[in-house]
């Protein structure tokens, strides 16, 4: 009974790892959806209003997606602005968030930092804007691979620890 | 004594557009020092300067060692006095200074960037020039009955060569005619006026007035006459002929001017071509010259004809 249970605690453990790596993925798409949007939805503002940076993030942090808290931390560092500039802050707060994000995509998003604030209006829309079109690249490769991978992990994970438990039940 | 603490208080307030490591070297003076600046210069590669009532400038040292500035100091002082927003503040850094709450402001220059002739933007900050604002009240206490009428205030135009105080008693009449129940229209030009920011002044100038900031005195006064009924309207430094043009249309409108021209006094005034036409349709009915005496201003009022 003891090793039965032993058993389906590895399957269990087994499964699980190839469960979160699938919702990894889907995580990892979803934050470079919302990412994408937000930088979509900043270009626009700077291009219609001059929103200055405040305004924007306020406006960011008040969404339900995985990255308002970025955007709210991000708010909550302007007034630190003495201590450090504005691109080590938008850096503090991208650490600290945990995205789900490979290298690379961390590397777009602090570009961010060196963006927002530093040009006038359609200068900071116009690169957003690229950023936004390189995030969504990433995002239909991130999706490529969620629907490649994502549920070999899954049973990768289910048949790892199918295997074990076989190997470790006694014959 | 008290003037010394007004002065310090805003030196303080001023600083708290620097750097944590400026901040900290300015703060850490002598505040006697502090009591007699009127400037604080900083200047990438070269150092941080304080400059007093007397024109003078002297470096600041902390621990007997010039305070380095550096380049990244003075883009980081913009970016704090921005809030990390530059696309709010593009005009007026076009133009060379920001508004600071409290009226401070900060001046800049360096590497422009040009379109079509006209400065677009100062690229590369090489120097910035920290304004400390402490204004006067009071100064128009003294001139205020003598440029009323029957309950009516006249129009009067202020004369002082510069640094002489026009400025100042141009705020502190707007702000006195506002206390008396007068709407007052002001088109600052300059922001140095009322110092606007976030549509909030951060001078004195009243409960009743209505400021038309950053825009050209002309375009300015017409606006305050077409939206804002003003019962008397205010222009600092009258300098080429579009500003006598817009303050004659508004005399013409029957509102009250309140002025201030670059002139030691009536004659250097009768000599200038600009003012003419001011003269001639006799625009104003007082004039109200500033002089030094022995180390204190005083208001000469004078009826014109």
């Amino acid at each position: 009974m003891t090793r039965l249970m032993g058993a389906l605690a590895v399957c269990a453990a087994c499964g699980w790892m190839g469960w979160s790596r699938l919702r990894w993925y889907q995580a990892r798409c979803a934050a470079l959806s919302a990412l994408a949007h937000a930088m979509d939805r900043m270009a626009s503002e700077l291009n219609a209003c001059q929103t200055d940076t405040a305004a924007l993030l306020a406006l960011l942090a008040e969404g339900e997606d995985c990255c308002a808290a970025l955007f709210a931390r991000c708010l909550a560092g302007l007034d630190r602005l003495d201590e450090l500039p504005f691109d080590r802050l938008w850096a503090e707060a991208v650490r600290a968030a945990q995205l789900p994000l490979r290298g690379e995509e961390t590397g777009l998003l602090l570009r961010a930092g060196e963006i927002l604030g530093r040009y006038e209006g359609r200068e900071q829309a116009r690169l957003l804007h690229h950023l936004r079109r390189a995030l969504e690249t990433r995002r239909d490769l991130a999706q490529e691979e969620a629907r490649r991978y994502g549920r070999l992990s899954l049973l990768l994970g289910l048949s790892a620890g199918l295997m074990l438990s076989l190997l470790l039940m006694p014959s | 004594m008290e003037r010394d603490m007004v002065r310090r208080r805003a030196v303080c307030e001023a600083a708290q557009v620097l750097p944590r490591g400026l901040r900290t070297a300015v703060l850490s003076q002598d505040p006697q020092r502090q009591a007699c600046w009127e400037e604080l210069r900083l200047r990438a590669g070269r150092g941080l300067f304080a400059v007093d009532s007397a024109g003078r400038e002297a470096p600041l040292t902390a621990g007997g060692r010039p305070c380095p500035v550096t380049a990244e100091d003075l883009r980081q002082t913009v970016e704090i006095a921005t809030r990390a927003s530059m696309q709010g503040a593009a005009e007026q850094l076009a133009a060379g200074f920001l508004p600071l709450p409290g009226g401070h402001r900060l001046g800049l220059c360096g590497s422009a960037a040009l379109r079509e002739g006209r400065v677009l933007a100062v690229r590369t900050i090489s120097s910035l020039n920290l304004r400390i604002a402490c204004p006067v009240t009071g100064a128009g206490a003294e001139v205020l009955p003598a440029l009323m009428e029957r309950g009516r205030f006249q129009s009067s135009l202020i004369l002082a060569p510069p640094g002489e105080g026009k400025t100042t008693l141009l705020r502190d009449l707007i702000r006195l005619l506002g206390e008396a129940g007068i709407r007052t229209g002001l088109a600052d030009e300059r922001g140095e006026v009322a110092a606007l920011r976030g549509g909030v002044p951060q001078l004195d100038v009243g409960p009743l007035s209505d400021i038309a900031d950053g825009c050209p005195k002309g375009e300015g006064l017409m606006l305050l006459l077409r939206a804002m009924s003003p019962q008397v309207l205010a222009a600092d430094e009258i300098t080429c002929p579009a500003d006598t043009e817009a303050l004659c249309q508004g005399a013409n409108c029957g509102a009250a001017l309140l002025a201030t021209a670059h002139a030691a006094g009536r004659d250097e005034l009768e000599r200038r071509a600009v003012y003419q036409p001011l003269l001639a349709g006799r625009v104003f009915r007082r004039l109200v010259t500033i002089r030094r005496e022995g180390g204190a201003r005083r208001y000469l009022v004078e009826r014109l004809p």
